[in-house]
């Protein structure tokens, strides 16, 4: 009875089941709700795959924003000298006295054994921040410079290595004029060494050159360095220029401190122009520089102090540090075209030379080259290009760099 | 014994139930609810969490990856009638109702904005490319300040405000955004407040930091910032939505954002706006109480790089045109030494420093890209545009000029430019979208049998009449889902047609009725629509509206 009793109510559940529509929804809204449960019973939090945790990385740790900070610890990527190699450092920096004064220090080496340290401490908003006081210490180490000899007709297979070391202790002063004009001034202590270089590759300098070729070698003194800079800058940005001009005039004594007999003053010159096409998605960039050396009272002007020719950022079918003499002079041209936010190309133009002489300038010959570059960049800077160099008539030269071409060594580097 | 008496109802029950299977068949078409007005978010959500969404990956993702599906199929949360019912992603608005100037330059807006007076900053932003500031008014409430860069004032809040009308009066859920006044003297910084340094940590928000942030933007004559105020949206942050996919972790989210209309539909709007940076940064969910329950609404936010401007600077000259990166173009360029120059580039554009760069005579809505690739508007297909640019033609040149009043430009000439500048762009979208499809709309079977509809297209003057319109009556079984012929083919050219006899000699229950467009210039207008009329005792009320792209 009671077995019979449990079938028939089994039956008539499953009856009452059975009967119940398969499609257990009349309206839409069942429908959608059913949908919805099945979903809630599976929901699952979101994985981030590993690319998108490596950018998250880079993101919440702020590795891009610490190569550009302005406080605190950063990073350093990229190059610290022409040829030095790529480079990694670090450093830090930070405001204090109400953001009145600016404490860094900062430490970078390369891949070749380029080392550089600095420490300085800055003053950026006196007189509403038109004048700028500033004292550092620089400490660097170049290993493997380059050096052919003087004049325009060094040889390339008389390439050497040297290693420039060095310390610095200066004190700089600039006056923003105007928003477009700035003059500055600097007092420095330098103390440089130089020795036969590291770069296994080539020979040391002092298998190759004397004093007499290479002047400075044989001893380095102490320098008191005092100069001043004025420079117009009405360029949109400085970093990936694409309209206005920059026209810096430098003029600076070096006193050997040793009477060694290397007293010399330097006078240079630069202009920069970049005219815009098509809202600037092309540009033509103009670069013309001159520098000259004078010895004083028949001084010698030392050979690491000159202003080298040739290179990534002069003339790019030669080797860094080809060529170097008291004076030189230097023209640049590019064609820039966009190729995307990303990216721009260039074709270029280089044409330059050194000379003891200025009279003698271009008597010898002028050095040429050619090329066509990608640089990458956003719109406020280049960070990278790469460029193919031809017509030196020493071999296509291909290299990687970091920056910005037509950037010369600066005075206020 | 007692097993078998088990099992004889068992399987009795098990053969009923199979047969109920095979008895129900598929679901009707219709459910006695269509068509569904709202969507109903039934789940608790209180269990989803908030993410971030990586810029860079975004982009990446879009570009290079091929986020979300790409199919040519039918968008997957409209109702019966192909309209995007209410939900936490949409509100029908001016699709539903005609709203007045008044309403749509009002916007969002609920209240007045920030109490003039002592604002006290809560934290600041000096990161990214738009600097700004949380404020909380004297009344605690708490506002997004953000400026217009020093080259442009008037642009970036003046597009952030115009767009938020629209989108708002389109339907999206959008923060109330506000014109003030920021005068330095009465900004307090609070005890509390905070700003994330360079180095990603949170510190105290010291006075060095408002005059970065100040520094920044765009001062008057008067010493006073001209920004717009952003009130915080309701409920708990949840960080962006993506364009495609879903949120894993909410159960009301079941359509793929690539599928839903209102997002492909976007791609309209978008282009209309000029919202390049269209993208899931800028969008966020907060988890709202709705109904009893807690569940995630979809905001569109942060319409600074809209129209003309680009946020800090006037909108670039590609913003629109191509996406950051399209490998056609950039080979070609590369390849010919810049001698190939994208079009776009040599579009000028009038010098109004409050409006930046717009402009409506080289516009095409078929070519506008936003910033990359984006898979929902990838995936819009001429029935979601055309349901999207529906929605445009309720704005007349007046509601457009409403909506530009609300920036309170100063220079009258920049107002004037940017209405018409967006009277014309729209007048284009209307006659590139709304004739992808048959734009017929407002179906009607009175109890006569009379069927009438509107030109869509025709009545916005974006086309002109059709030659004729091609029409077949059916009797639709809603259970099988098939049809049965009443009477032949009819050709009629006015937006209107009686029902054949035997539909009024014995109505069934449903009635399809499949339309034809005949024109010469928009051959998409021969791809028959069908519509679903439900018989309601002597009345008829329509169900179903199918536009075949």
């Amino acid at each position: 009875m009671t077995t019979s009793r449990f079938g028939g109510s089994l039956l008539l559940l499953v009856c009452i089941v059975a009967a119940t529509p398969v499609r257990a929804q009349d309206t839409r809204r069942a429908a959608v709700e059913e949908l919805r449960a099945a979903r809630a019973a599976t929901v699952a939090p979101y994985k981030q795959g590993k690319l998108e945790r490596t950018l998250f990385y880079i993101e919440q740790n702020r590795l891009l924003e610490r190569l550009t900070r302005e406080e605190g610890l950063y990073l350093q990527i990229g190059s610290i000298q022409r040829g030095g190699g790529f480079a990694f450092g670090g450093g830090y920096r930070t405001p204090f006295a109400a953001g009145n004064l600016v404490f860094n220090a900062d430490a970078a080496i390369t891949v070749k054994g380029y080392r550089v340290a600095g420490v300085d401490l800055s003053a950026p908003r006196l007189f509403s921040e038109r004048l700028t006081l500033m004292g550092r210490g620089q400490y660097r180490y170049f290993p493997q410079e380059d050096y052919f000899g003087l004049g325009p007709g060094s040889e390339k297979d008389a390439r050497s290595t040297y290693l420039l070391e060095e310390r610095e202790l200066a004190g700089i002063a600039r006056v923003r004029v105007t928003p477009w004009l700035t003059w500055s001034t600097k007092v420095a202590h330098l103390d440089p060494r130089v020795d036969d270089g590291t770069d296994s590759l080539h020979p040391p300098i002092g298998e190759l050159f004397i004093d007499a070729t290479a002047p400075g070698l044989a001893q380095q003194p102490a320098f008191l360095e005092t100069g001043t800079l004025l420079e117009l800058d009405t360029r949109d940005q400085r970093g990936n220029p694409r309209s206005g001009t920059y026209v810096s005039l430098m003029g600076a004594r070096y006193g050997d401190l040793d009477d060694l007999g290397y007293d010399f003053s330097r006078i240079g010159g630069e202009v920069q122009h970049y005219v815009p096409i098509f809202d600037k998605k092309r540009v033509i960039a103009v670069r013309a520089a001159a520098n000259h050396y004078e010895p004083r009272g028949g001084s010698t002007v030392p050979f690491y102090y000159m202003l080298p020719l040739g290179g990534t950022d002069s003339i790019r079918g030669f080797t860094d540090f080809r060529f170097r003499d008291l004076n030189a002079v230097l023209f640049n041209a590019e064609y820039r075209w966009e190729a995307f936010a990303g990216m721009d190309m260039a074709l270029f133009y280089d044409v330059g030379t050194v000379a003891r002489q200025w009279s003698d300038l271009g008597s010898d010959g002028w050095k040429r080259s050619w090329g066509i570059g990608l640089r990458f960049n956003t719109y406020q800077s280049i960070f990278m290009r790469t460029e193919l160099a031809f017509g030196s008539g020493e071999g296509t030269r291909f290299f990687v760099a970091f920056g910005g071409p037509l950037r010369l060594q600066r005075y206020l580097r | 014994m007692t097993g078998r008496l088990l099992l004889a109802p068992v399987l009795v029950g098990v053969v009923i139930a199979g047969s109920a299977v095979l008895l129900a068949g598929p679901p009707a078409k219709f459910y006695k609810d269509d068509p569904l007005l709202a969507d109903p978010e039934t789940q608790d959500a209180s269990d989803v969490k908030p993410w971030k969404v990586n810029e860079s990956y975004d982009f990446i993702q879009n570009s290079f990856l091929d986020a979300g599906e790409h199919r040519d199929v039918h968008a997957s949360n409209v109702n019966t009638l192909d309209e995007v019912p209410d939900s936490s992603w949409f509100t029908n608005r001016m699709g539903s109702r005609v709203m007045t100037a008044d309403e749509v330059e009002t916007g969002p807006v609920a209240g007045t904005g920030p109490e003039p007076g002592i604002w006290t900053i809560v934290s600041g932003k000096n990161e990214g490319i738009t600097p700004g500031l949380t404020i909380a008014d004297t009344r605690g409430g708490v506002y997004f300040v953000k400026f217009d860069p020093p080259s442009n004032p008037e642009m970036a809040t003046g597009a952030e405000v115009i767009s938020t009308q629209f989108f708002h009066a389109l339907g999206y859920h959008v923060p109330e955004n506000y014109i003030a006044r920021l005068r330095p003297a009465d900004l307090r910084i609070g005890a509390d407040a905070t700003i994330k340094g360079t180095d990603g940590r949170t510190r105290p928000f010291v006075t060095a930091d408002l005059e970065s942030v100040l520094a920044k933007a765009a001062r008057h004559a008067d010493g006073t910032y001209r920004v717009v105020a952003s009130k915080a949206l309701p409920g708990k942050p949840l960080g962006p939505f993506r364009y495609h996919g879903t949120r894993p972790d909410d159960p009301n989210d079941i359509y793929e954002h690539e599928h839903r209309r209102e997002l492909r539909g976007l791609r309209v709007f978008a282009a209309w706006l000029n919202h390049d940076d269209s993208r899931s940064v800028n969008t966020l969910d907060t988890l709202v109480e709705h109904e009893g329950r807690r569940i995630v609404r979809h905001h569109l936010i942060d319409f600074a790089s809209t129209l003309g401007s680009g946020s800090t600077a006037a909108q670039k000259p590609r913003a629109g045109n191509e996406y950051i990166w399209e490998a056609r173009p950039t080979f070609v360029t590369m390849l010919t030494f810049g001698l190939y120059v994208r079009p776009w580039i040599k579009v000028e554009y009038p010098d109004l420093p409050s409006i930046g760069r717009i402009e409506a005579a080289y516009f095409a809505p078929e070519r506008w890209k936003p910033e990359y690739p984006n898979s929902a508007f990838d995936n819009m297909r001429p029935d979601d545009a055309f349901w999207a640019a529906r929605l445009l033609t309720a704005f007349d040149d007046d509601l457009i000029r409403a909506a530009v009043k609300s920036a309170q430009f100063t220079d009258p000439e920049a107002d004037a430019y940017l209405a018409q500048t967006l009277i014309t762009r729209k007048d284009k979208i209307l006659q590139t979208w709304l004739n992808g499809v048959l734009p017929l709309h407002d179906f009607a079977l009175s109890r006569d049998g009379t069927l009438t509809f509107t030109n869509v297209a025709e009545a916005a003057v974006a086309a002109q009449s059709a030659r004729e319109y091609r029409i077949r009556w059916f009797a639709f079984d809603n259970q099988a889902g098939t049809t049965t012929p009443l009477g032949d083919e009819v050709s009629v050219t006015e937006p209107r047609a009686a029902a054949p006899p035997a539909l009024r000699a014995d109505a069934p229950e449903f009635v399809m009725i499949e339309l034809r467009g005949i024109h010469d210039r928009h051959p998409g207008w021969a791809s028959p629509s069908k519509v679903y009329f439900r018989r309601q005792g002597q009345a008829w009320q329509l169900v179903g509206v199918e536009r075949q792209p």
